[in-house]
């Protein structure tokens, strides 16, 4: 009689990913994919300059092609009060250029036409008289005497500096370091890099004058916060706007933002009362639109000889490009970069850091990262290590000896977070076991004879997920929960929406699964649907692991609000009293006589066919989920490489990752989110870097020098897992989908730095390239910094 | 960005430290370029059209012999150019040093080239590409306007490659693209475990 849950498709469930079923058969709905009728097109003219003042835009060639239906400026966005636009961190952003440009890139003129060549050829036929200025490219430059000051837009604005924000307690740090027998320092640079989903971005608006109504589909992991933007920049009622997000190929963070392309493809629309539609190209992607990182970070940690942690000094300078854009909660200025230090017992920690402008593009964005994250755990990682190669300790013996202990939770960390649960040093010791500890030390010791250089990093970190709690993260005011809606049909089957939308995470599968373990419906009976405004309840999108923290737990707690009604409905059929009945996966029953009761689906029918009196019929309802905490997974990721002493190339040996992300649903898609987290770690520290010339040019603008891993390059993996699970969540789960890429890259790095120890160098920054790896074995310094400034020290 | 390349001529050292003297006869031999006005010693101004794939590059520009020292037979130029529409700016300077070969001279060309605008995102490797094939062209047409003169013809009567036309050149650069992409696939990387 008892429903097997695992059969049923529920928690803990490999189960197929029902989104598969139709992408691999090519029939996937992607925004490319949809043409409506007399759908015009539009093409972006972007900056060849990184730093320029507009002198003037002839755009007479342009309109007398035929087929060109409208040039759009800076002028004429002006004129309609749409040459600028608010972005997510309060600052303002250009549309269309107007004064000058501030990256190569920037958007400075649009071409709506027939078709997408036409408007390219017409992108092309528009002249642009620019003066050329001096680029900044680093915040070294940007907060020099006498630089050129980017914003002049601004009033007020008389430098680059964007914010100064410091947290944390600087007395009792300062107090720590004194009493410290040994400080620790370490300065590196975590490089720009692009998410590059293998989509770009695009939209297609359509206004239709007779209802005034505006249906704009569009790449977007955030479809709700998109429609309230675009009725408080355009102006149009919110009710008159529908967002739909369709199939999305990847985001990772790239399709957080508000784009020019966006909001002129609105205007174009509403000018010529025709849709139209932008796609961006893979370079204008690359070069324009929403980067990752390009932090850099300094700091010391206050140690006792035997390597217990007593406190920690950090400080960050933050590039944040031409315009303050980044998608984060409004509080934090440079994301959530203080939740490093949160998996070790410091008692005292200080942070301050800088944001500054710079002619590059604009658009921070947590790739595939919860706001900065990324960064901390990797200054952390990459720390500890310093730390444990300074005092001459194991570097497995010094993350233990810090670890805030498994009864020691709920903990509060250096900088304020609390954490609630973690099995620490079990996921560590299952990792070193994994990996071959003590055996790969002799090997180690034993190749070096051989003049062979191996090397083992270790990074352990846990990391805050699923932002909010709405107390504390909100963006532009609104508050980070989210929500679901569940509606059961009377046949037992059901949909469910929510105010999520998936990039790849596989929602339409995982979401059914949390349904089926409340309800007991199995997980093939629901369909699930996000991404359309008009019909999802409101949420604040997908990233920064917010899915399942937030919006499954809003589809746990619907289920379980139909299942109280259900309940009732139950009791009423088996004509006994709510208190006398009890609930098994998928059925109701008399408590003193066990075979007699109602399945969910006969509930379902009663419902819309024989209510108790006084009851609404129907079976359906909705929850918001305010999360009381963040969630916080904890991953241990071990990498073993060799280095060619001869060419500095490195290749990995062997990667084993521990994760700890609380219950699983689907244990298939979460091992598949974490290969998939590696295998970015591993891009970003051996080869992905967005880089700029002394120009500002972006020399990053394309798949030939914006090195991406395929297939052949990116190691094996390997894969443990321990299970804690989340004491505040619904179901146990913590987020996962970003652990293994913020945690990954530092277990790389130092285990390359691991292998070059005895050549006294300290930190090569990312990514490791050859050509780095090479110069610090043979000149036995440290290489540090981005192009054009990059230096041996 | 530094380009390096060398080739031979089949004449002596002389005849082609000559020919590197009339600088009307090296502009003839680099396709697309065309020299419009001499505005003083060893000062040119003139344009380069590139063609490439949907992009067409109209540079206007300068360039200048810097240095030209008859006893190492080297020469420098310098040359400075903006495209037309304001699509990005070029500078460069160009080394070339002669010496003698079994074969007749061999040319050593040094060119440190700076690409800012449309031009700098086809990055660093599709530059690198598309500069050798100028490069190459501008040896073979060096070469004919040589022998042309060597036999006693006019060489401006001997046809030049076409200027830097959309197809050839982007056809040619994107072969060594592709080999390129070939060898990173195929060559140096062997992953040690799976």
């Amino acid at each position: 009689m008892t429903i097997d849950e695992i059969k049923i498709g529920g928690l803990g469930a490999s189960r197929s990913r029902v989104e598969d079923n139709r992408f691999v058969r090519g029939k996937g709905n992607y925004i490319d994919d949809i043409s409506l009728p007399g759908m015009l097109h539009m093409e972006i003219l972007r900056s060849p300059l990184a730093h320029a003042r507009i002198k003037s835009i002839d755009a007479s060639a342009a309109w007398a092609i035929p087929g060109v239906r409208l040039v759009l400026t800076g002028e004429l966005m002006a004129s309609r009060n749409l040459a600028w636009m608010p972005t997510l961190s309060y600052d303002t952003q250009a549309v269309l250029a107007t004064d000058k440009v501030r990256f190569q890139g920037q958007e400075v003129a649009c071409v709506v036409a027939d078709d997408p060549y036409i408007a390219k050829d017409a992108c092309e036929a528009i002249i642009v008289d620019y003066e050329p200025l001096a680029a900044i490219v680093n915040p070294t430059q940007a907060m020099a005497d006498g630089a050129p000051i980017i914003r002049d837009d601004k009033e007020n604005q008389h430098d680059n500096v964007i914010f100064d924000w410091e947290i944390g307690d600087k007395d009792g740090t300062d107090r720590a370091f004194a009493d410290a027998d040994v400080v620790s320092e370490l300065e590196l640079h975590y490089p720009r890099s692009h998410p590059s989903p293998i989509e770009t971005c695009g939209s297609i608006a359509d206004f239709d004058r007779s209802t005034s109504k505006l249906t704009l589909y569009m790449t977007s992991q955030a479809p709700h916060i998109i429609r309230a933007a675009v009725a408080m920049v355009a102006e149009l009622p919110e009710h008159m706007i529908r967002v739909v997000s369709p199939d999305l190929g990847g985001g990772f963070g790239n399709k957080v933002p508000i784009y020019p392309g966006y909001v002129v493809s609105i205007l174009a629309s509403i000018l010529l009362e025709r849709p139209v539609k932008w796609i961006e190209d893979k370079t204008g992607n690359l070069i324009s639109t929403g980067f990752g990182r390009d932090i850099y970070l300094r700091g010391q940690l206050a140690l006792r000889k035997d390597g217990k942690i007593l406190g920690v000094r950090m400080h960050a300078d933050s590039d944040h490009g031409a315009f303050f854009s980044d998608a984060q909660p409004s509080k934090f200025k440079i994301g959530l970069l203080h939740s490093a230090f949160a998996c070790y017992d410091i008692p005292a920690a200080h942070l301050t850091a800088r944001g500054v402008y710079t002619n590059k593009a604009p658009g921070g964005v947590a790739y595939r990262c919860s706001f900065r994250v990324t960064e901390a755990m990797f200054f952390q990682e990459r720390m500890v290590q310093a730390a444990a190669d300074d005092l001459g300790i194991d570097q497995a013996e010094i993350r233990r000896l810090n670890f805030v202990r498994d009864d020691d939770f709920p903990h509060r960390t250096p900088f304020g977070f609390l954490t609630d649960s973690g099995q620490y040093r079990k996921c560590l010791d299952i990792g070193l076991e994994a990996i071959g500890y003590e055996d790969f030390l002799k090997e180690k010791q034993e190749a070096k004879k051989n003049g062979r250089l191996l090397g083992i990093g270790i990074s352990t970190m846990t990391e805050p997920l699923g932002a909010g709690n709405s107390r504390e993260y909100d963006i532009l005011g609104i508050k980070m929960f989210d929500s679901a809606e569940l509606r059961v049909h009377m046949t037992g089957k059901a949909i469910l929406r929510t105010g999520a939308k998936s990039q790849g995470q596989g929602h339409e599968t995982t979401w059914a699964q949390i349904v089926a373990h409340e309800l007991g419906i199995p997980a093939e009976d629901i369909v699930v649907e996000e991404g359309d405004t008009d019909t999802a309840p409101f949420g604040m999108g997908t990233y920064a692991s917010r899915s399942t923290p937030v919006a499954g737990a809003a589809v746990s707690m619907v289920s379980r609000k139909i299942r109280a009604k259900a309940r009732k409905i139950a009791a009423h059929l088996l004509e006994v009293s709510e208190e006398d009945i009890d609930w098994e996966l998928g059925r109701f029953f008399v408590r003193s006589s066990p075979d007699t009761g109602v399945t969910i689906q006969e509930c379902a029918m009663a419902a819309y066919s024989n209510v108790p009196d006084g009851m609404e019929p129907g079976l359906e309802n909705n929850a918001y989920y305010d999360p009381p905490n963040l969630t916080w997974p904890f991953g241990c990721y071990i990498t073993t490489v060799e280095v060619d002493p001869e060419t500095g190339v490195w290749d990995v040996l062997k990667v084993v990752a521990v994760d700890d992300c609380g219950v699983r649903i689907n244990p298939m898609i979460v091992e598949g989110q974490i290969m998939g987290g590696l295998a970015e770690a591993y891009a970003i520290s051996s080869m992905q870097m967005i880089t700029f010339d002394e120009q500002g040019n972006c020399v990053g603008s394309n798949y030939m020098d914006y090195l991406l891993p395929t297939a052949w390059e990116t190691p094996g993996f390997e894969l443990h897992e321990v299970v804690t699970p989340c004491p505040h969540h619904p179901i146990g789960a913590k987020g996962v989908g970003e652990c293994a890429t913020v945690g990954g890259p530092a277990a790389f790095v130092n285990a390359v730095l691991d292998a070059l120890k005895d050549t006294g160098v300290r930190n090569i920054d990312m990514p490791l390239l050859p050509d780095r790896v090479y110069e610090a074995l043979t000149e036995h310094h440290d290489v540090s910094g981005a192009p054009p400034l990059r230096t041996g020290s | 960005m530094m380009i390096k390349q060398d080739f031979e001529a089949a004449q002596s050292i002389d005849t082609v430290w000559d020919f590197f003297g009339d600088i009307p006869q090296v502009a003839a031999s680099l396709p697309g370029a065309e020299l419009t006005d001499e505005i003083g010693e060893d000062h040119y101004q003139g344009t380069v059209a590139i063609r490439l794939g949907p992009i067409k590059l109209e540079f206007d520009g300068e360039a200048k012999i810097k240095e030209r020292n008859d006893a190492d037979k080297t020469i420098v130029v310098e040359a400075t150019g903006a495209d037309k529409k304001g699509r990005g700016q070029a500078a460069l300077q160009l080394v070339a040093s002669l010496t003698p070969s079994p074969g007749g001279t061999k040319v050593d060309i040094a060119l440190d080239l700076q690409v800012s605008g449309a031009a700098a995102q086809y990055g660093r490797g599709m530059i690198s590409d598309v500069t050798s094939v100028l490069l190459t062209d501008f040896a073979t047409n060096m070469q004919n306007r040589l022998q042309a003169a060597q036999s006693g013809l006019d060489p401006n009567q001997v046809a030049s490659l076409k200027p830097a036309s959309g197809l050839s050149i982007g056809l040619r650069a994107m072969r060594m693209a592709l080999v390129r992409v070939f060898r990173r696939f195929f060559l140096p990387y062997r992953p040690r475990t799976r």
